[in-house]
């Protein structure tokens, strides 16, 4: 069949120049579409339920609303788990899918679970779904900034609460529109709001209860729509507006009539402009403002949106107040274009240094053409691909695309026929016909079809492995593999089809038929070490042998890392403080940690989001900040060359001087994946489910005791749960009886009072804004007053002195004043609570977290299990799951242990069966250890650690050293079966087949010398890969060419001689 | 023998390409591990400070931290109370004028709120027994404040006509619970705010009343205050009563109280080093608070920002798990 297609496509060469022309274009279209990122996207597929409670404790918000939601959350299809965070005012439940589920109908199951649970929350809980986006979501930051001589209408500077609105009410609505943008979250600032503030004092002396006022104003503000008369013949519609549009009109609702005077707002409380009890601040450069983030929506193409939004703040630049400015901080564009760049610089500096060591060993002009040609057009099918496989393009999944490897195939077929052609030229004497010519032509294709396919398949199967790889590590890899096989294959399709056809077109003149000089020189020298080698086989032999077994030794001292981070440029980091933390104490820590990172002369900006934002996609508390540190280009920094490393080192030293704080350094979508990811991220996570929380934490507590004393165990820690300063108000039922005040009262009166209560809106156009009664600030903060807040007693307990109509004689003044302060009726404390409530699965946990050294995971955690059974005595209702890295380590393992085995054994079949010997096929086999010894090798000199990027690279190299081999030994064999004694024939095959040998192994350490020596963004992350395919293939190429013949030569004996 | 060992060493290199590509693909996994451990923390440095109770910090940090540095010393804690009170006239200087005899009231010369002096007559009454007419007078100067009587009507002996009261002092009328009942004193200061723009109206508690209110378990604390037409009776006043001043001999500024593990600390200062001391507090006014244990006079303790030497001492703690 390989034949006939072979043929077929020399026949109707222009047929296939054609077709393969129009599938390139359908690729260039393709292009435009292919989402382009810079890194891949490792978010699962997941489900955010934000429940906003505000007020609402930690406990409360578990029980009230945590546990009904996470129990409708039980059950759904394709559920992998839910996780859920009870913290203050929020409640934060994770669901999420096994992998591949689709995230619409995932939304849609967790809707209709939610509408179901409705009933069950208490009112005013407001529901909502986290927005439709992944890890890679937060593609654009900017600030709001009023300039400093910026003055509103009336002539007051802006404040963080004007900021606030302007973004709400102006940017955001406008932002939202941009394709591409799901959701623009707002953080920091203050919300507007109309405060009503009453006076306990005046309450008391006008008998009025809080309550009262947020019933006055829930009954004076409204607008109603009545129907319609007609009259006339003309139809009335019929409204009677009531709202309130100003603070002044707040003030004049009418709260009681006492003998006939009116009592309003405005006499008992104070009416003005407040701020709302705020969960998240944002800072910039050590002052307060407010951070947009845009969103991108999943599959979306992130680089177009961010610049879409760029584009669209700067129209909407126009509709802001005199001297407002929306800028950008951060975004995304900048990461992808400059990570995008290295890579196409990268794949272009290659397939040219692959073209010019085509021209260099061809010694051929159209057949380096020919075979460049490959290049572009199996890239362009690769990018169909990926676009119907809904891959996108990043620094992983282009990133083990070696054109040197994909062009092999390619090479030997062009490199035979011209071979063939010259032979046949020089033995007849003439320039060829063009019959002669197509029949010269199928017969070279026709002779190393096989053996390149072959290898070609063989490259393919060695990335299988890693298609079985699942969690975090199968999405950053599996589309490398699947894109490298996309490329493999279109390369190989051409090779049968394109290539033999444009040999056929182009190949027209005069072949010259002596080799050029750089190969002559090559073979000259190949054929004396050769003579070497083959005489003192049993050295060559021991040498390799000392080789590999020193490559083993080196390679596993080597330090690891997962993957190579990419260096987003700019810097992230976690500035933690202790739980309890106020916000303003937050900021106030924050000024100055920003303004001791103004100090470096690299920082261009310091921006920290403080808290939680509007939509609650990262739930952190109020002593958590995220920093963004923006960086100067660095051609601005007083030393350009400085590491980032260095810097960052520098940055750690010196906010390590600003006490109170504890950071983490890491980058901004390395952040946003660990936040989205999380779970448990240490390689074991024991988790206690159980009822009680100090019970829960007796037993972390023993568990990590057993934990710490086993042999491995590093970082052994148990999650922070409590810390939380909590003020109780306790009420003392026996007090509340004998006044006879109701507990719901009791407690109404402190909500209002401390946390306030909402009690309607105020419209302003389509902005709308909270109307809240509470205490006033100076009372709601001095725990005195509140232990006096006078308590309403009932009506009738009083007596009914009226002293309303004789104010004088004999009033008792405790009978005129009807109330009794809080801490008569209720115990104040202050002690540590609940900081967060977690839960998995629909049950409480908490974890204790450890990682494991220098030991061997399996019987590590094996050890843990034992130790923990029999230590920890767990009390009825709780138990222990295991989890963490391990569960997947060790999934993984032993997945791999089966599948690196069975490749290999696929890789020996095919060479046995191809070679039709197991000898034979042993010695190709054994190219493998030689080509990885010169890959550790270039890791070790150029101190890269070990890495996945860096395994791939040896995958790949495993690939091209068993091709290598295989062309070499199949050709002794038919060297052989042609009747040449065993010395002659190694002599013969290996040096006929320098040339290819060379020129594949040049082709493929060329290609990818760019790709290592590359220092724009994102090479880092390419750099492991490239080192060890370059190391590999050098030492691969020349082990092949002196031991292999050294070992066949030893191995085979000419039969006479036995 | 040549050809044994040929073999030998291609299964070997076989052997090799096992091991390698096995112990290779672990390593690979097992790396995974310090990215997983710097996503925590620093584990070391957790280990280290989780419980120590001392903060170092240099006095360039305290600045920059504006964490403010006073020292422990005796003090005069001025403890305030605020009562809510209400403006009755003086009982003492209040006098009921009354019909010495059944009769008809035939005139009613003064109205409510009227000035009189003494001896200045308020009303006429027709006597039943006599049917003469008699004058009801003024018993004091004054100011009319009640008047229950029409012409014609039946004047009773039983029921005061008028109430005459010397409003040049009130009596303002504090309910005070019955869990401050120790902390209020005869004799304790008291700043009455009248609400009307004007200045508060210093005065003295001078009577206790030693009965309670059953509704509200409070009991009536009496200031006398000269009246200079600002206050009324029937209005409603606020007194923040100031407790007699008392002098104790450690005391620490009240933003230096923190709650470290349930412990009640205050942050004291040697050399560089803040060390949290459990201290056993005392009274207090919303400045000072009362050092009864754990704290000598002449030792300097962090007050202002003592929250970042907290901070800084629980900061090993300081987590973010999602």
């Amino acid at each position: 069949m390989l034949d006939r297609m072979i043929a077929f496509s020399i026949h109707n060469r222009w047929l296939v120049v054609f077709v393969a022309l129009a599938v390139g274009a359908l690729g260039a279209w393709n292009f435009t579409r292919l989402p382009i990122d810079a890194v891949p996207d490792i978010t699962n597929v997941q489900v955010q339920v934000n429940a906003e409670a505000p007020g609402y404790s930690p406990l409360e918000v578990e029980q009230r609303i945590t546990f009904p939601l996470e129990t409708a959350m039980a059950g759904l299809p394709k559920l992998d788990y839910s996780r859920s965070l009870s913290r203050y005012g929020l409640s934060q439940i994770t669901v999420v899918f096994k992998d591949g589920t689709d995230i619409y109908f995932a939304r849609q199951l967790v809707s209709e679970r939610l509408q179901q649970a409705r009933d069950k929350l208490p009112a005013g809980i407001e529901l909502s779904l986290g927005p439709v986006s992944t890890g890679l979501g937060e593609i654009f930051m900017y600030v709001v900034e009023a300039r400093p001589d910026a003055r509103k209408p009336g002539g007051e500077a802006y404040t963080a609460m004007d900021l606030r609105t302007i973004q709400d009410w102006i940017i955001k609505p406008q932002l939202r529109t941009v394709p591409g943008i799901v959701e623009v979250n707002a953080i920091g600032g203050y919300e507007r709001q109309f405060h009503v503030l009453p006076d306990p004092a005046r309450l008391v002396a006008y008998r009025l209860a809080f309550h009262d006022i947020t019933a006055a104003l829930t009954l004076h503000n409204a607008n109603v729509g009545a129907g319609y008369i007609e009259r006339n013949g003309e139809q009335y519609l019929v409204r009677t507006p009531g709202q309130v549009a100003s603070a002044a009109e707040i003030g004049d609702i009418v709260v009681a009539t006492r003998a006939g005077n009116p009592i309003r707002i405005a006499d008992v409380a104070e009416v003005r402009e407040g701020t709302d009890l705020r969960t998240g601040a944002a800072s910039l450069n050590g002052t307060e403002t407010v951070i947009g983030t845009a969103m991108l929506l999943i599959g979306e193409n992130s680089r177009a949106a961010a610049q879409k939004v760029a584009t669209k703040l700067n129209e909407i630049a126009g509709s802001l107040p005199d001297g407002i400015v929306a800028r950008p901080i951060y975004d995304r564009t900048r990461l992808v274009d400059a990570t995008i760049d290295t890579v196409v610089k990268n794949l272009l500096e290659g397939a040219l240094l692959v073209i010019a060591v085509l021209f260099l060993i061809l010694g051929n002009f159209r057949a380096a053409l020919v075979t460049a040609a490959v290049i572009p057009l199996s890239m362009l099918v690769t990018i169909t691909g990926m676009v119907e496989n809904r891959i996108s393009a990043n620094l992983m999944s282009l990133g083990a695309i070696d054109f040197g490897i994909i062009v092999d195939g390619a090479v030997i077929v062009v490199e035979n026929c011209l071979r063939l052609l010259a032979e046949e030229q020089h033995r007849r004497g003439r320039i060829l016909s063009r019959a002669e010519r197509f029949e010269t032509i199928l017969a070279g294709a026709r002779e190393v079809v096989r053996p390149s396919l072959f290898g070609t398949v063989i490259i393919g199967v060695v990335y299988l492995p890693i298609l079985t790889l699942t969690g975090v590590e199968g999405k950053m890899f599996t589309p490398m593999a699947l894109t490298v096989l996309l490329a493999l294959g279109a390369a190989a399709i051409l090779s049968v089809t394109l290539v033999p056809a444009a040999v056929a077109l182009l190949m027209t003149g005069r072949v010259a038929e002596r080799e050029n000089l750089f190969m002559r020189a090559a073979s000259r020298l190949y054929r004396q070490v050769l003579e070497m080698a083959i005489r003192l086989r049993i050295v060559v032999i021991s040498l390799a042998l000392l080789l590999v077994v020193a490559a083993g030794v080196a390679a596993s001292r080597m330090g690891g890392e997962f993957i190579p981070s990419l260096d987003e440029g700019d810097i992230a980091m976690h500035a933690l403080r202790i739980p309890g933390t106020s916000l303003t104490q937050s900021v106030q820590m924050q000024n100055a940690l920003e303004k001791a990172l103004l100090e470096f002369p690299e920082v261009k900006e310091v921006a920290a989001k403080i808290g939680t934002a509007e939509i609650a996609t990262d739930p952190m508390p109020p002593n958590v900040a995220d920093n963004f540190i923006l960086l100067k280009p660095r051609a601005q920094w007083p030393d350009p060359a400085r590491p980032k490393a260095d810097l960052v080192e520098a940055m750690a030293r010196r906010v390590a001087e600003i006490p109170g704080n504890n950071y983490e350094f890491t980058q901004p979508i390395q952040m946003r994946f660990n936040e989205l990811i999380s779970g448990v991220r240490s390689d074991l996570g024991i988790k206690i489910f159980g009822d009680d929380l100090d019970t829960l934490l007796g037993l972390a507590a023993k568990v990590q005791a057993v934990l710490k004393a086993v042999p491995g165990a590093a970082d052994v820690r148990t999650e922070q749960v409590t810390g939380l300063p909590m003020l109780t108000i306790k009420p003392n039922r026996a007090a509340l009886a004998r006044y006879g005040i109701t507990l719901a009262e009791l407690q109404e009166v402190v909500e209002i009072a401390v946390g306030g209560k909402q009690a309607g809106l105020m419209f302003e156009g389509d902005r709308r804004f909270d109307i809240v009664v509470r205490l006033p600030e100076r009372l709601r903060l001095d725990l005195d007053a509140l232990a006096s807040l006078p308590v309403p007693l009932p009506q009738q307990a009083t007596g009914g002195s009226d002293f309303s109509r004789k104010p004088i004689a004999q009033a008792v003044a405790g009978t005129v004043f009807p109330y009794v302060p809080l801490s008569a009726v209720a115990e104040l404390d202050i002690a540590p609570g609940p900081n967060q409530i977690s839960r998995e699965n629909g049950k409480r946990r908490v974890v204790v977290t450890a990682n494991m050294r220098d030991r061997d995971l399996g019987s590590f955690v094996a050890e843990v299990q034992r130790e923990v059974a029999q230590k920890v005595k767990l009390p009825a209702g709780y138990w222990i799951g295991w989890g963490g890295q391990f569960e997947q380590l060790v999934a993984a393992s032993e997945r791999l242990a089966v599948v690196v085995p069975a490749a290999l054994l696929l890789i020996f079949m095919l060479l046995a069966t191809s070679l039709r010997s197991v000898a034979d096929a042993l010695l190709v086999f054994s190219g493998v250890p030689l080509a990885l010894t010169g890959g550790v090798a270039a890791l070790a000199l150029r101190d890269i650690p070990l890495s996945i990027s860096a395994g791939v690279g040896f995958i790949a190299l495993s690939g091209v050293a068993v091709l290598n081999g295989l062309v070499i030994i199949s050709f002794i064999q038919g060297r052989r079966a042609a009747g040449l004694p065993v010395a002659e024939a190694v002599r013969d095959g290996a040096l006929k087949r320098l040339r290819p040998v060379l020129m594949t192994a040049l082709v493929a350490s060329l290609g990818f010398v760019p790709m290592a020596i590359a220092t724009g963004a994102g090479a880092e992350v390419q750099r492991p890969l490239a080192t060890v395919v370059i190391g590999g293939i050098v030492s691969s190429t020349i082990l092949t060419l002196l031991v292999l013949p050294a070992l066949y030569s030893l191995i085979h004996r000419d039969p006479g001689r036995g | 023998m040549m050809r044994f060992l040929g073999w030998a060493v291609a299964g070997l290199v076989c052997l090799a390409i096992l091991g390698f590509s096995g112990r290779y693909l672990q390593g690979a996994i097992n790396a995974s591990k310090p990215v997983a451990s710097k996503a925590d923390h620093d584990p070391s440095e957790g280990e280290a400070h989780g419980h120590e109770d001392a903060a170092k910090l240099t006095d360039k940090q305290v600045a920059e931290a504006g964490i403010e540095l006073l020292q422990a010393g005796p003090q005069e804690l001025h403890e305030r109370l605020r009562l809510a009170g209400l403006v009755q006239p003086n009982q003492e200087a209040l006098v009921k004028v009354t019909s010495r005899f059944p009769g008809v009231i035939r005139s009613m010369r003064k109205r409510l709120g009227d000035r009189v002096a003494k001896d200045e007559i308020l009303a006429t009454v027709e006597s039943n027994q006599s049917l003469t007419v008699f004058e009801l007078k003024a018993p004091i100067d004054g100011t009319v404040i009640d008047r229950d009587g029409t012409l014609g009507e039946f004047a009773s002996e039983q029921k005061p006509l008028f109430t005459v009261a010397d409003l040049s002092t009130m009596w303002v009328d504090f309910s005070v619970h019955r869990r401050d009942s120790a902390r209020v004193r005869a004799g304790d200061a008291v700043s009455i705010e009248v609400d009307d723009g004007g200045p508060a109206i210093e005065a003295k508690i001078g009577y206790i009343s030693p009965l309670g209110a059953a509704d509200t378990q409070s009991f009536t604390a009496r200031a006398v205050v000269p009246n200079g037409g600002r206050l009324r009776p029937g209005l409603f006043m606020v007194g923040r009563v100031l407790m007699a001043a008392q002098r104790v001999e450690v005391a620490v500024h009240a933003s230096a109280i923190q709650t470290v593990e349930g412990q009640t600390v205050v942050f004291v200062r040697n050399g560089e080093v803040f060390e949290a001391r459990k201290v056993q507090l005392g009274d207090r006014d919303p400045d000072w608070i009362e050092i009864k244990a754990g704290l000598k006079a002449g030792e300097t303790y962090a007050a202002r920002n003592s929250f970042v030497v907290k901070a800084e001492l629980g900061k090993a703690d300081a987590g973010h798990e999602h």
